[in-house]
C-alpha cells in the first residue's frame, strides 16, 4: 500500500512543480514580449491565473474527497479484508453488503440489539416536525413583524435580536431543568420544542419579507382579504425560496445535531435516541473489529443529507452566502 | 363627574374597542405562538439559569436544593482548591489553545480557495459544491470516517505510511486529527461567505488600481482585503465562537481522552465536552455549578459577539447621508417618470447577498 501513497505524492508534486515552471516561463516570455501569437500563447497570456486555479482546485478536490471515498469503500469492505489485508482499497474478496446487514442486527455489550431503524425514524420525525412547525410559526411571526402595525413592534423585535447574542451554552443547563420540569425530558418533544423559539430563522424570513412591496399587501387588504388569505395567497408564493432555504437549514441542523440530543437523551432508553447519538455511541466503543459497521452507519446517516444536497446545493450555497449563516 | 354618554358616542367607543381587539387579536394570533416558544425556551431558561447558578441544584432530588449565593461563581473563578475550578480552566485552556491554532487556518485556507474559485476556472461551480460538501455531513459520520482513517491497527493511514502510530491515543497526534477533522468539515461555510464577498467586489476598483500601476500583491492588500472586510470579520468571529462550542469532533474521535491521571477531563477535553460530561454523569446535584459555568462561558462568548457587532456596525454618518440622497433621487425620478413602473422593490434587501 506504500506504493499508492508514494505514487499519489509523486503525481501531485510533479503537477504542482510543472505548473509553477509553466507560470515562470509564461511570465518571463511576457516580460520580454517574446510570447508568440499562436492560439495557445494567447490563451496562456490571458488565462494563466484561471488555469492555475483549475489545476490546484482539481488536485485539492481529489485530496478533499479522499475521506468520503474511503468511507463509502470501507462500508462495503468485508471484515475479513479489514483483519487480513487492512488498508486495501479494492478488497480482494469483493465488495459486500454484510456491514449494512450487520448494522441492523448489531448487539450491544448488554445483549440488547441496537434499534437502528428506530433511530432513523426518530431522526426523521424530529427533523421533519421541527422544520414544518418552525417554518409555520416563524413565518406567521415574520408576517406580523413586517406587514402588521402594532405598538411596540420594533421594541419586541429588538429584544428578539438582542437575545441572539446570548449563546445556547449559557442556558443549556437551565433548559435541561426546564424540560425536566415540563415532564417531556424522556420524549422526542424535548428535541422538537426548544428549536421552535429560535430567532435566527425568523430574522432571515423577516429580512426577505421586507423586500416584498407593502403596496401589494395594502391593495389586497383594501380588496377585503384577511391577513390569513394575504399570507397564504400572496406572501407565501413570493417567499417560497426563503422558506426553502430556511427549511433546509432547519432540517440539516436538526438531523446533524449531536450535542443537545446527547445531553438530553444520552442517559435515556436507547429506543429514544436519534441516529447521530446512536452512531456516536457505536463508534465510541472503537473496537477494531467493527470498522466496516461503523462506516456503514456513517453512510446511512449521511445519505439523506447527501440527497438533499445534490438536489438543492445551489439554494443551500446561495443561502449560506446571503446570510452568513453557517450550514 | 358623571356625564351622559350619547348612544352614538357609545357606539363609536364600542366599535373602536372592537377594532382594537380585532387588530391586536390578529397580531396576537400571528405572533403569539412564536413568542410563547421564545419565552418558554429562550427567555425563561436564561433567568432560570441565573437562579440555578446561585443555588446548589439537584434535578433528581429537589429537597437538596439550597441557596448558595455567589459561592458557585467564586469556586469557578477564584477557588484554586476546588476541583471544579481546576477542571474548568484546564478544559478552557485546551479550548482556547485549540482555537488559537485553528482559527487562522480556518480563515486563511478558505480565503485562498475562495480566491481560486473566484477566478471562475472551468467547472468552478462543481469545485464550489465539492469544497462545501463535507460541511453538511453530520459530525458523527465524518468522525467515524476519520476513526477508520486514523485507527491504530487497521486504519488506512497507518497502512499507507507503513507504521503503527497510535494517532488517537497520544495527546499531540489526537489534537492533530481533531484539527484535521475540524478543517475538513468546518471551513465550508467560511469558504462560501468569503467567495460571495469576493464576487461582490466592485470590478472598477481593480481597473482603477491597475491604471494607477498597482502590483498584484498591492492590489490584493489595498483593494480586495478592505472590500471583503465585513465578510472576514463575520468569518473570524463565527469561527471563534464555533470553536468555543467545539464538542462533536472531540466526543466522537477521542471522547476527551487520552485520560489524565489526576483529573476528570482528558487531555483533549474541551469546555463543552466537560460541561456535557458533568451533565451526563451520575452526580445529579452539580447542576447549579454547571449552570454557573455555562453562564461564565456564555458571558465570555457574549463579549466576543458584542465586539463583533461593534466592529461591523454601520458607520452612521456617511451611509446615512448617502441613503438619504439615494431616496431623494428616487423620489425625483418617480416624479418625472409618473405612469411607468414603480421603483424596484427588492432594493430594500441587504446588498451583500448573492441574490436569488
Amino acid at each position: 500500500m506504500n506504493k499508492i501513497l508514494l505514487a499519489a505524492i509523486i503525481v501531485i508534486v510533479t503537477v504542482c512543480v510543472s505548473m509553477v515552471v509553466l507560470d515562470f516561463v509564461v511570465v518571463g516570455l511576457k516580460k520580454r514580449k517574446a510570447l508568440g501569437e499562436g492560439r495557445l500563447a494567447r490563451y496562456l497570456s490571458k488565462n494563466l491565473f484561471r488555469l492555475n486555479a483549475f489545476v490546484f482546485l482539481l488536485l485539492f478536490c481529489i485530496i478533499w474527497l479522499v475521506p468520503i471515498v474511503i468511507g463509502v469503500i470501507g462500508s462495503f469492505t468485508s471484515q475479513y479484508t479489514f483483519e487480513n489485508h487492512p488498508g486495501q482499497l479494492i478488497p480482494s474478496d469483493g465488495f459486500t453488503f454484510d456491514n449494512y446487514i450487520a448494522l441492523f442486527s448489531k448487539y450491544d455489550t448488554d445483549g440488547t440489539r441496537f434499534p437502528v431503524e428506530r433511530w432513523i425514524l426518530n431522526s426523521f420525525i424530529v427533523s421533519t416536525v421541527s422544520t414544518v412547525l418552525y417554518l409555520t410559526i416563524a413565518g406567521f411571526a415574520a408576517y406580523a413583524f413586517v406587514f402588521m402595525k402594532f405598538r411596540g413592534r420594533n421594541l419586541v423585535f429588538y429584544i428578539l435580536i438582542f437575545t441572539m447574542v446570548i449563546p445556547g451554552i449559557a442556558t443549556m443547563t437551565a433548559q435541561l431543568a426546564n424540560i425536566a420540569n415540563l415532564g417531556i425530558s424522556r420524549s422526542l418533544l424535548a428535541l422538537i420544542l426548544p428549536s421552535l423559539g429560535g430567532v435566527g430563522g425568523l430574522y432571515l424570513i423577516r429580512q426577505f419579507f421586507l423586500g416584498i412591496p407593502q403596496d401589494l399587501i395594502e391593495s389586497a387588504r383594501i380588496d377585503g382579504s384577511s391577513n390569513f388569505r394575504i399570507f397564504i395567497k400572496i406572501v407565501l408564493p413570493l417567499a417560497k425560496s426563503v422558506f426553502l432555504v430556511q427549511g433546509l437549514f432547519c432540517f440539516m441542523g436538526a438531523w446533524n445535531d449531536l450535542l443537545w440530543p446527547q445531553v438530553i437523551l444520552g442517559t435515556a432508553d436507547k429506543s429514544l435516541w436519534t441516529l447521530q447519538v446512536g452512531i456516536a455511541y457505536i463508534a465510541s466503543s472503537k473496537t477494531a473489529n467493527s470498522i466496516g459497521i461503523n462506516l456503514a452507519s456513517a453512510i446511512v446517516s449521511a445519505v439523506p443529507i447527501l440527497i438533499l444536497y445534490i438536489f438543492t446545493q445551489n439554494k443551500i450555497i446561495e443561502g449560506v452566502a446571503a446570510t452568513g449563516v453557517k450550514g | 363627574m358623571a356625564r351622559m354618554t350619547t348612544a352614538s358616542e357609545y357606539a363609536l367607543k364600542r366599535s373602536k374597542r372592537k377594532q382594537f381587539f380585532k387588530n391586536y387579536g390578529m397580531v396576537l394570533l400571528f405572533l403569539g405562538p412564536f413568542l410563547f416558544f421564545f419565552g418558554l425556551f429562550c427567555i425563561f431558561p436564561l433567568f432560570y439559569g441565573i437562579v440555578m447558578s446561585l443555588m446548589k441544584y439537584s434535578i433528581s432530588d429537589p429537597t437538596q436544593n439550597a441557596w448558595r449565593g455567589l459561592a458557585n461563581f467564586w469556586k469557578i473563578l477564584a477557588d484554586s482548591n476546588s476541583v471544579y475550578n481546576s477542571d474548568f480552566w484546564y478544559s478552557m485552556k485546551n479550548t482556547v489553545l485549540f482555537a488559537l491554532i485553528l482559527v487562522p487556518l480556518a480563515v486563511i485556507v478558505p480565503l485562498i480557495a475562495a480566491i481560486l474559485v473566484n477566478s471562475e476556472p472551468r467547472g468552478y461551480k462543481i469545485f464550489r459544491a465539492l469544497i462545501y460538501f463535507p460541511a453538511i455531513l453530520p459530525v458523527s459520520a465524518s468522525g467515524v470516517i476519520f476513526i477508520a482513517l486514523f485507527g491504530t491497527n487497521f486504519g488506512y493511514v497507518n497502512q499507507w505510511i507503513g507504521e503503527t502510530v497510535a494517532w488517537l491515543d497520544k495527546t499531540t497526534s489526537a489534537w492533530f486529527v481533531i484539527i484535521l477533522l475540524c478543517l475538513w468539515g468546518g471551513w465550508g461555510g467560511n469558504f462560501i461567505i468569503l467567495s460571495a464577498g469576493l464576487k461582490n467586489v466592485d470590478k472598477s476598483l481593480y481597473e482603477a488600481a491597475s491604471v494607477d500601476g498597482c502590483s498584484r500583491w498591492r492590489r490584493a492588500f489595498a483593494v480586495t482585503l478592505p472590500a471583503i472586510k465585513p465578510q472576514l470579520i463575520v468569518c473570524l468571529f463565527t469561527t471563534i465562537i464555533g470553536y468555543f462550542g467545539l464538542y462533536g469532533q472531540v466526543y466522537v474521535l477521542t471522547n476527551g481522552g487520552p485520560a489524565n491521571p489526576d483529573r476528570i477531563p482528558g487531555s483533549t477535553a474541551t469546555i463543552m465536552w466537560y460541561l456535557q460530561s458533568l451533565m451526563n454523569s451520575d452526580q445529579y446535584d452539580v447542576y447549579g455549578m454547571v449552570s454557573a459555568m455555562g453562564l461564565t462561558l456564555g458571558f465570555i462568548i457574549g463579549c466576543i459577539t458584542g465586539l463583533q457587532l461593534f466592529l461591523t456596525r454601520e458607520r452612521k454618518s456617511g451611509t446615512k447621508l448617502a441613503k438619504e440622497f439615494a431616496a431623494y433621487r428616487k423620489d425625483k425620478e418617480r416624479e418625472t417618470l409618473i405612469g411607468t413602473e414603480p421603483a424596484e422593490a427588492g432594493s430594500a434587501e441587504e446588498g451583500g447577498g448573492g441574490g436569488a
